[in-house]
């Protein structure tokens, strides 16, 4: 096992592509709702940033947030955490998600990323119920945890098999769970639903007893940098806000969705090099079952290009 | 075909066998006493914002409004129930029309205690088969003397179903006004429960609960012969920090959630009987230190009560002219959890209780004994009055940090081959030494030959 514990240890967070096109996806959605009328620049943007900060960095950028609040949950990193602070209006907590949330303040509106690198615990629906209750009409939740079954294959076929994994969603998210349900509706295959129908339910908890609230469902992605992941959310918002999302031209938006149950989309992001991207790019929007003569590139590929290509990251070496 | 009409009267027999059930003897003598309090507040024009701030005002203390303090006196023997109080009384006009009508009639303008309008009936059919009621108010005066049995006996039409009563002359003075209630004839089990040793005890502590923001501030309340008082609770804000608050204004209830750390007694000692949650109704105490599911322990996003929460309290505040919008239950002893009240509080608690509740989780680290850091968090918090709780806007709890502790220790684990474990233990003589003992072994060998420690 790698002696960096911590996910950011592990991954360079910049070179993740899925990540990078759910990022450029997410903001080109909440410039379209600044257009619709939510006042986004206003918001505050509370996010788990570890040393990278790259949503920080996107949303003041493009979007002209000014208010921030990065947590981070290890004391360890913490010179590391604010010696990479972007800009000065970044707020820097060392501490428990948990126990930000309830103090949001209910004057101002929120985007809250809860952003977890691990598989679902008892800790991230309570931070989603939390912030279901906590969070002001307006706001936006989002949500991405890994979506890989429980435990270690290392461990082999007994002990790591959908009766087992079963076993991990029982003990983590009981209060959540449905009534019946068997190891069968632990497949691999399934994890997906599972994972999103139990955040679905503790958000739903959350809004008891909230008047005139509701939530309404847009984002529900995967993608797989390495380990499959999955980032839900939407808005907390009054019928009123409910009516301005449908101002939204969802026909662009296509990746949006209106339910976090319903399967999600999937963001592909095709492995093509500087030359093939720039040749790529000059017929975007290609025809259907278009694919270049120059070199070998399926429509399967092509199509995954064409889907993404407006977000697709860049990488380039600087030498400085 | 020709409608007929089937009967669906009410019939006496019924009710008073079902509406005496499900409640304790404790809990009718509360309602006499809400009753008590209702006349209280009747006579005196006390309005429910006069309770509050009383409640939260500055430093606790209620500037008296009367020179005198009224009394309650609730006395009892194997033969007769006694509550008596000068609290006003009630007026002739309200005992024709209303006071012993099962139930409240439209229109009807509510105490802040007495809810459903069965109280006092309940109280006397469960009671005893007798009773003799005396009240008297500065305009007018009655008493009332029924037997249950030949009253019950009479039950053919709607008319069967009043009560006779008596004028009497008005009260002297404001001191003399008051009620008096004598139930006679006990039923059998109110006389085992009565001669039960601990039911006085338990009685008074009902009332000390209950009535804790109104023993002293507006009334006495005496059990044969002794006073009721009630004991300061443990409220306590942490000094330079943060006390959670919220206040909520819906459908006509005011709602004031206060979480805080408690305050350790005398030697910095935090009592797990007092910690938990307060529920408070027009200001009668409805649950006292819950740590139940009731009021969201063990039920997400909160956790199971645990001895190392005793450090937690809570406190809700419920408050409204009408007292049926408050989220109680008949008995006003626990809460209605349909209440869309309840359930929209219910969340905003977990939301003022998580800080204090990670608070209390961080300071009962496994690797630091829990005696000084009681003392050291008894130092961190000051007493403090529920004025001094009361913000204008939602505040966050705040704790202030404990003494970091260095870790001076670190866990050294490795695995070793079963064969070489059981090497050691046939050269040590111990065939049943455990792993964990060997490789500590093995650790302090090394340590000592090597001349490092």
């Amino acid at each position: 096992m790698s002696p960096l514990s911590k996910s950011f240890q592990r991954v360079h967070y910049e070179f993740r592509p899925g990540k990078q096109v759910e990022r450029r996806m997410l903001v080109h959605v909440l410039q379209s709702l600044m257009a619709v009328g939510f006042p986004i620049s206003d918001y505050k943007y509370t996010g788990m940033g570890a040393i990278y900060f790259i949503d920080f960095i996107m949303f003041h950028r493009y979007l002209g947030i000014h208010n921030f609040l990065s947590v981070e949950r290890s004391a360890d990193n913490e010179k590391r955490v604010r010696f990479n602070r972007p800009f000065g209006c970044v707020e820097i907590e060392i501490g428990d998600i948990l126990d930000y949330i309830p103090r949001l303040s209910p004057d101002l509106r929120h985007i809250l990323w809860l952003d977890f690198d691990g598989i679902l615990s008892s800790e991230m629906l309570t931070a989603v119920n939390l912030a279901t209750t906590q969070l002001s009409p307006g706001s936006i939740l989002l949500v991405t945890l890994d979506v890989e079954p429980p435990g270690k294959p290392e461990d082999g076929l007994r002990r790591w098999n959908p009766r087992t994994w079963r076993q991990h969603f029982v003990r983590e998210a009981a209060a959540y769970l449905w009534t019946k349900h068997t190891a069968r509706d632990f497949s691999r295959s399934s994890l997906l639903n599972v994972n999103a129908r139990l955040i679905d339910n503790a958000i739903a908890e959350g809004l008891i007893g909230r008047k005139y609230v509701s939530f309404y469902p847009l984002f529900n992605f995967t993608y797989a940098d390495g380990n499959r992941m999955l980032s839900v959310g939407g808005i907390i918002g009054t019928e009123e806000d409910g009516r301005k999302l449908d101002a939204l031209d969802w026909k662009e938006l296509y990746f949006l969705k209106r339910s976090l149950i319903g399967p999600p989309y999937e963001i592909e992001v095709p492995k093509v090099t500087r030359k093939e991207r720039l040749h790529l790019d000059s017929v975007m929007p290609c025809d259907e079952g278009w694919t270049p003569h120059e070199f070998e590139l399926n429509w399967n590929e092509v199509a995954a290009y064409r889907k993404i290509y407006r977000y697709y990251p860049a990488y380039t070496e600087m030498l400085l | 075909m020709a409608v007929q009409m089937a009967n669906a009267f009410p019939k006496k027999t019924f009710f008073i066998q079902m509406f005496t059930k499900d409640i304790s003897l404790e809990d009718c003598i509360l309602d006499l006493l809400d009753n008590s309090i209702d006349g209280l507040i009747r006579s005196s024009n006390l309005r429910l914002a006069d309770i509050s701030r009383s409640i939260f005002n500055g430093n606790g203390d209620r500037k008296a409004e009367r020179k005198w303090t009224p009394l309650v006196s609730v006395d009892y023997s194997q033969e007769m129930f006694t509550i008596q109080d000068n609290c006003g009384g009630i007026e002739l006009d309200f005992a024709l029309n209303e006071a012993f009508n099962f139930g409240h009639s439209l229109g009807h303008s509510f105490g802040y205690l007495g809810a459903y309008g069965v109280g006092l009936k309940r109280a006397l059919f469960k009671i005893g088969r007798r009773f003799h009621i005396e009240s008297k108010t500065l305009r007018t005066g009655f008493t009332c003397d029924l037997d249950v049995d030949q009253w019950v006996a009479r039950d053919n039409n709607l008319d069967d179903w009043r009560i006779p009563l008596e004028e009497a002359r008005p009260a002297a003075g404001q001191r003399a006004a008051g009620t008096r209630i004598q139930i006679s004839q006990l039923h059998e089990e109110v006389k085992m429960r009565l001669q039960d040793r601990s039911f006085a005890r338990e009685l008074s502590k009902a009332i000390e609960r209950t009535y804790a923001f109104f023993l002293k501030r507006y009334v006495r309340v005496e059990v044969n012969g002794s006073e009721v008082t009630s004991p300061p609770l443990p409220v306590g804000k942490p000094k330079g920090g943060e006390v959670s608050f919220e206040k909520i204004e819906t459908d006509g209830v005011t709602v004031r959630i206060i979480a805080t750390v408690a305050q350790g007694d005398e030697q910095g000692h935090l009592v797990t009987e007092k910690a938990g949650w307060y529920i408070v109704c027009n200001g009668r105490v409805v649950l006292a230190a819950d740590k139940s599911e009731t009021t969201g322990w063990g039920v997400e996003p909160n956790p199971q009560f645990m001895p190392k929460h005793r450090g937690f309290i809570g406190f809700v505040f419920f408050e409204s002219q009408n007292p049926l919008m408050l989220p109680w239950t008949t008995t006003k002893r626990d809460l209605n959890r349909e209440s869309a009240i309840y359930l929209h509080v219910k969340n905003r608690m977990a939301v003022a209780a998580r800080p204090v509740i990670a608070f209390c989780n961080r300071k009962y680290g496994p690797d630091r004994d829990e005696e000084p850091i009681e003392r050291e968090i008894s130092r961190g918090v000051a007493r403090a009055s529920f004025g001094e709780l009361v913000r204008d806007e939602t505040t966050s709890f705040r704790g202030v940090p404990l003494t970091a502790v260095p870790k001076s220790t670190v866990t050294v684990r490795f695995e070793a081959d079963i064969a070489d474990v059981d090497k050691i233990r046939k050269s040590l003589r111990k065939p049943h030494m455990g792993a964990g003992a060997i490789g500590k072994y093995t650790f302090e060998y090394f340590m000592s030959q090597e001349g490092l420690k």
